[in-house]
């Protein structure tokens, strides 16, 4: 019963009866360094928080909730006419669910930037990325509960491609979301996930990541810490729970703030005629996939699949990445080609997103859709890599006064080549695409032979220029071999 | 954390903190204690209808002798049962006087009462026969004779059961157009005010039928 | 000196938690204006604490708060009461 405060009698006193019963400063979790006392080192445990106010916000829910077709829409109605502060209460929960889904993408792209998932906390990767499809499934699942024209429409563009997937995929999937068939098998299944298993699972899988982070700890700073930083650590009761309290409340204030600025309107009611009249478009955070999927290269026959294998490998490189990135370098100024990549990830999800967003419905021509894809890629790597050229070689370059960054003649020319080359070469992509499935499809006309050749010899063509130009602009700044050392090809470290 | 060389500004301030900052933290605890006000409210907003709708239950030709009839009244999660019985009975309405209605819910517990026709025993207690028209509830045993307004004849209701108020029209369907006291089990129990069966759920309109 | 600048600040927080405290037991929620009006005061209630609270620990750790976190966290009192204003 030691309060080391030795505050005021009584209030020392109940404090150590506390105490002594709960047993709140003794030490079951590891105390965490001083140097984690910092927002990022926390984005998890906000998407966390954020999960437990859905869960309260949406038991109160479930008390008014019908999962039936016939009653949705009608009991969603009711909470938000007739149930006191029901209006506020599905605000909250539905600007509380795109918190939890942004938390935990920042809590996800934060690792990746400061490497946390390199050797031994791979399995932790993996498993926060399964919590992450789960997060993802909340959405989905919750988003079709209303009923309303915009929910329902969507959700059924999403299960029809269930049936796109490969077989047993297919069958399970089809099992478990759309059940014995119909709207109201359909309807009960996803708010039994939605408002039971799914819980369940992330729950599971969130005791899992937090005993391996028990068992690893938080990350350390990229350049390292002293083991005086390691030994500086605060115990979890009371510093770092007032700390995460902190963060957790002024989330939670942002959250009110929110939701009385934009409290929601409850769309129309789904029916057959008012959906015809609404081109259907997911929630935001699957705008992505959806932007893949109207690309126009996969308006053939089995261009579904095709699309979603697309989508597929890029969550599947997410999951196993750990094991594709196995450089043992965190430094952020060591890995440029693997930051470089991170940073396109993001400014590619951001750019789709946003273009389907304002293309609800269209077909998008594959060459636009290479050209603005690729040149999205592009001009990210090039900041990138400009940042980086003036970030870190200056820090090397300590005892050299290094101008204000001005290019040399030079390299602005092989900018400008490059980036020509690039246009030109997302133009011949898209061309020698299109010419495949035109081949494909049984076309040996001239006009397809002829476009298919020479869109395959312009591509070859750029990409060797590419290559020329990218080893040429290696030489200049200075060994090749320290830039191969930079992709992190591991086995030589 | 007491000083040895004793800085009394430092430790007052020290002290001061420490106080406002366990304040802060109550005051923290408190406003969120408050949202318990969000959610407690009724629901359910009350009617501001003061009068007890008028219902078409059943035409008098589709009533059977001694078949009780469902009917929701007057919200539409009441249930009640509209009974010929064969015999007159006290508000009894319809050409022998003998169709009567009353709240399906035992005054008791609230559990659900069934109707059992003279000289039959009720399936859960074979031992009594019902001497005439009564509704026997089958959780503790109340009997109430359906004659004489459902007066509690045994068991350990304390209350008869509140009766339907029926009419019927020329073309011989039967309306239900109010309740007698006391008040159906669970709006304000006990009360001989019949204005609280009206409070606590949707009322039923006048263009429903008998379920 | 840095001692009363902080005292008036921790009384400044003290008396917004209090009138929050205040109109948070006393408004009913029951039209969407009131629920505003009581989710924006909560909002205060919490941000004062957390603004103290912020104070209290880096006291604790005989470290001066950071006046960049503080200003951000006054601008956010500042936001709030301006959303009560123009939603009231």
């Amino acid at each position: 019963m030691t309060d080391q405060e030795g505050e005021g009698g009584v209030a020392g006193r109940v404090a150590g009866w506390v105490d002594s019963r709960l047993g709140l400063s003794h030490p079951v979790l590891r105390p965490v360094p001083q140097y984690a006392l910092n927002p990022f080192y926390w984005l998890g445990a906000l998407a966390v928080v954020a999960f437990v106010i859905q869960g309260v916000t949406g038991m109160i829910l479930m008390l008014y909730y019908i999962p039936s077709p016939t009653q949705a829409y009608s009991s969603t109605q009711y909470i938000f006419q007739s149930v006191t502060n029901g209006r506020f209460l599905q605000t909250v929960h539905l600007y509380t669910a795109y918190a939890m889904i942004m938390l935990a993408f920042m809590h996800m792209m934060r690792g990746y930037f400061v490497s946390v998932h390199k050797r031994p906390k791979e399995v932790m990767w993996v498993v926060g990325m399964l919590m992450g499809f789960v997060t993802l499934g909340f959405g989905f699942t919750g988003y079709l509960l209303p009923w309303t024209v915009v929910s329902y429409s969507a959700t059924h563009v999403g299960v029809g491609m269930v049936n796109a997937l490969p077989q047993p995929l297919s069958n399970l999937l089809n099992f478990l979301i759309v059940g014995s068939g119909g709207d109201a098998g359909e309807l009960l299944r996803f708010f039994d996930l939605h408002v039971v298993i799914l819980p369940a699972v992330l729950l599971v899988l969130l005791a899992v990541k937090m005993y391996m982070l028990e068992a690893h700890g938080v990350a350390e700073p990229t350049s390292g810490a002293s083991p005086e930083a390691k030994a500086k650590t605060l115990p979890i009761f009371p510093d770092v729970t007032v700390y995460v309290l902190e963060l957790s409340l002024l989330f939670g204030a942002g959250m009110l703030l929110i939701s009385a600025l934009f409290p929601l309107n409850l769309p129309a009611e789904y029916s057959a005629i008012t959906a015809g009249q609404a081109t259907p478009q997911p929630d935001w955070y699957f705008l992505w996939i959806y932007q893949i999927l109207k690309v126009s290269v996969f308006d053939v026959g089995g261009g579904l699949a095709a699309a979603l294998s697309v989508v597929t490998l890029v969550f599947v490189v997410l999951v196993i990445l750990p094991f594709i990135d196995r450089g043992k370098t965190r430094a952020i100024s060591r890995r440029p080609v693997y930051v470089t990549l991170g940073l396109i990830f993001v400014g590619e999800l951001v750019m789709l997103s946003y273009w389907g967003y304002e293309t609800p419905g269209a077909t998008i021509p594959t060459e636009q859709a290479a050209l603005v894809v690729g040149g999205t890629a592009l001009l990210i790597a090039l900041g990138s890599l400009l940042a980086y050229r003036v970030l870190y070689s200056r820090a090397k370059v300590r005892l050299q006064t290094v101008p204000a960054a001005r290019l040399p003649r030079t390299e602005v020319r092989s900018g400008l080549a490059f980036t020509v080359l690039v246009a030109v070469g997302a133009v011949a992509i898209g061309t020698f695409l299109n010419s495949i499935v035109g081949i494909a499809l049984g076309d040996y006309s001239l006009a397809s032979v002829g476009l298919f050749v020479m869109s395959g010899t312009a591509l070859a063509l750029d990409v060797l220029g590419s290559v020329y130009l990218i080893y040429r602009l290696d030489l200049r700044t200075g060994g090749i071999r320290r830039k191969v050392k930079a992709l992190e090809v591991g086995w030589r470290e | 954390m007491r000083d040895a060389q004793g800085h009394d500004a430092d430790e007052s301030r020290r002290e001061f903190l420490k106080i406002a900052a366990a304040a802060s933290a109550l005051l923290a605890i408190g406003g969120i204690a408050s949202v318990m006000k969000v959610v407690i409210f009724p629901s359910i907003p009350a009617n501001s209808l003061s009068s007890f709708p008028r219902v078409k239950v059943v035409s008098v030709a589709s009533l059977a002798t001694g078949v009780p009839v469902e009917f929701s009244y007057p919200l539409d999660n009441e249930p009640n049962y509209v009974i010929k019985l064969g015999t007159k009975a006290e508000g009894g309405v319809g050409p022998d006087g003998d169709i009567v209605a009353y709240s399906d819910v035992c005054q008791h517990l609230g559990c659900n009462w069934g109707y059992v026709a003279p000289g039959r025993s009720p399936k859960v207690n074979s031992s009594y026969v019902a001497p005439g028209p009564v509704g026997y509830c089958p959780c503790h045993g109340s009997i109430f004779d359906l004659t004489q307004s459902a007066k509690v004849v045994g068991g350990p209701s304390p209350r008869p059961l509140p009766q339907v108020q029926l009419e019927v029209d020329s073309s011989g369907d039967i309306y239900a157009v109010g309740m007698g006291p006391p008040s159906i089990f669970g709006h304000n129990t006990g009360s001989n005010n019949v204005a609280d069966d009206l409070q606590g759920g949707t009322l039923v309109t006048s263009t429903s039928e008998a379920s | 000196m840095r001692a009363s600048y902080l005292s008036i600040q921790v009384i400044f927080l003290l008396a917004l938690q209090v009138a929050s405290f205040v109109v948070l037991w006393v408004i009913s929620p029951l039209t969407q204006s009131a629920t505003d009006t009581f989710s924006l005061y909560l909002a205060m209630d919490l941000v004062a604490f957390v603004i103290l609270s912020y104070v209290y620990r880096s006291l604790r750790m005989s470290r001066e708060p950071s006046r960049a976190w503080l200003a951000l966290g006054y601008l956010t009192v500042v936001v709030l009461l301006v959303s009560n204003l123009v939603l009231s």
